[in-house]
């Protein structure tokens, strides 16, 4: 295949695959309209790529481009779904959202640096997705929960009753910061009791950052996200174990809500070059 | 209960950004964004790429201070 990448475009790389995977060559669109997905081969591993503008894909351009929620939109879906077509057939390490290599000879030099670490990866992500749980909390009644079942607190009221005005108006602050102390601190079990459960049968965890309530656009705030690699084979034994979860949570309206999405490329566990600064 | 399903199709635009965009995202500024024709989310902070993964390069060597305000 002609790969040569002309002096204004680069390359966008969608993923890495086993080269004795690959069935046929693509016939599909890129991320850049103008140009078709291709694949590189080089040895026993293959990049799926897509040649793509300087003028909107370099660094500089990127970082402006990802502002623009439209062009943001667009384009991260393309990714997403093209990298869902490729992982229904193949072993794939997906790469993140603008993953760009100036020269064919820049992404064979990376190829051929972590040969070992990709070849590797393909193993341990055969037959494997991975899956997004997202918990929202009700923190309202956690904080009712908690200021109506501690007897501590009750006791802890009646004390401040006494008090002087003075001193109500910050022991009253303090009962408050201590119930919503309590409170996260019952939804962090009931997260963490989850994130145990689901661990049994997930090869691989990441947990991460809960997301900004005006992100999520949701009533109720995050207070758990994170990542699982999990096999073909226990698929159904991990989303039965959520499933359950949220049935209970509903039954008893604990004021938990649980979200999964997958099963999604590996992205969280495809990382093929060391970090040395995470 | 908008997400019952596990069907991707149900998948939003902030799922796929927190799947897809190295290190999540971080926001700021203002931006209005409409999801899947269903869901209209104000967000009320910008959003920008905490580390490309751009390993945009000449040398060998995958560019250093990939990692912005990580």
């Amino acid at each position: 295949m002609e790969t040569h990448v002309a002096a204004d475009q680069l390359l966008y790389l969608y993923a890495f695959i086993p080269t004795n995977e690959q069935t046929d060559t693509p016939d599909m669109t890129g991320i850049d309209p103008d140009s078709p997905i291709e694949y590189i081969s080089h040895g026993d591993i293959t990049s799926i790529i897509c040649r793509v503008k300087k003028d909107e894909f370099d660094e500089t351009q990127l970082k402006k481009n990802v502002e623009n929620m439209s062009w943001l939109q667009e384009k991260a879906f393309h990714h997403h779904e093209m990298m869902n077509h490729f992982h229904q057939s193949y072993t794939m390490i997906p790469l993140k959202f603008g993953t760009i290599y100036e020269t064919k000879e820049s992404l064979e030099s990376i190829v051929h640096t972590h040969n070992e670490r990709i070849t590797e990866l393909f193993q341990t992500l055969k037959q494997k997705n991975e899956w997004n749980v997202k918990i929202y909390a009700d923190k309202q009644k956690f904080t009712q929960s908690v200021l109506e079942h501690s007897p501590e607190i009750e006791k802890k009221k009646q004390e401040i009753e006494q008090l002087s005005k003075g001193k109500q108006f910050f022991e009253r602050r303090k009962l408050d910061q201590f119930v919503e102390k309590q409170a996260d601190k019952e939804i962090a079990e009931q997260c963490e009791n989850l994130h145990e459960k689901l661990l049994q049968f997930s090869d691989q965890s990441e947990v991460k950052k809960n997301w900004n309530q005006k992100v999520t656009g949701r009533p109720e705030e995050m207070c758990w996200n994170s990542a699982y690699l999990i096999n073909e084979s226990d698929t159904d034994r991990f989303v039965q174990v959520i499933q359950d979860e949220k049935k209970e949570a509903v039954d008893k309206e604990s004021g938990l809500d649980y979200a999964v999405t997958g099963p999604w490329p590996a992205y969280h566990f495809s990382s093929f070059i060391e970090d040395s600064d995470t | 209960m908008r997400r019952e399903s596990l069907e991707q199709s149900d998948v939003s635009l902030l799922d796929i950004l927190d799947a897809v965009l190295d290190k999540g995202v971080v926001l700021r500024g203002d931006i209005t964004i409409s999801i899947a024709d269903i869901d209209l989310v104000y967000l009320d902070l910008r959003i920008l790429l905490t580390s490309v993964e751009t390993l945009i390069e000449s040398q060998n060597k995958p560019r250093e201070g990939e990692t912005v305000n990580e």
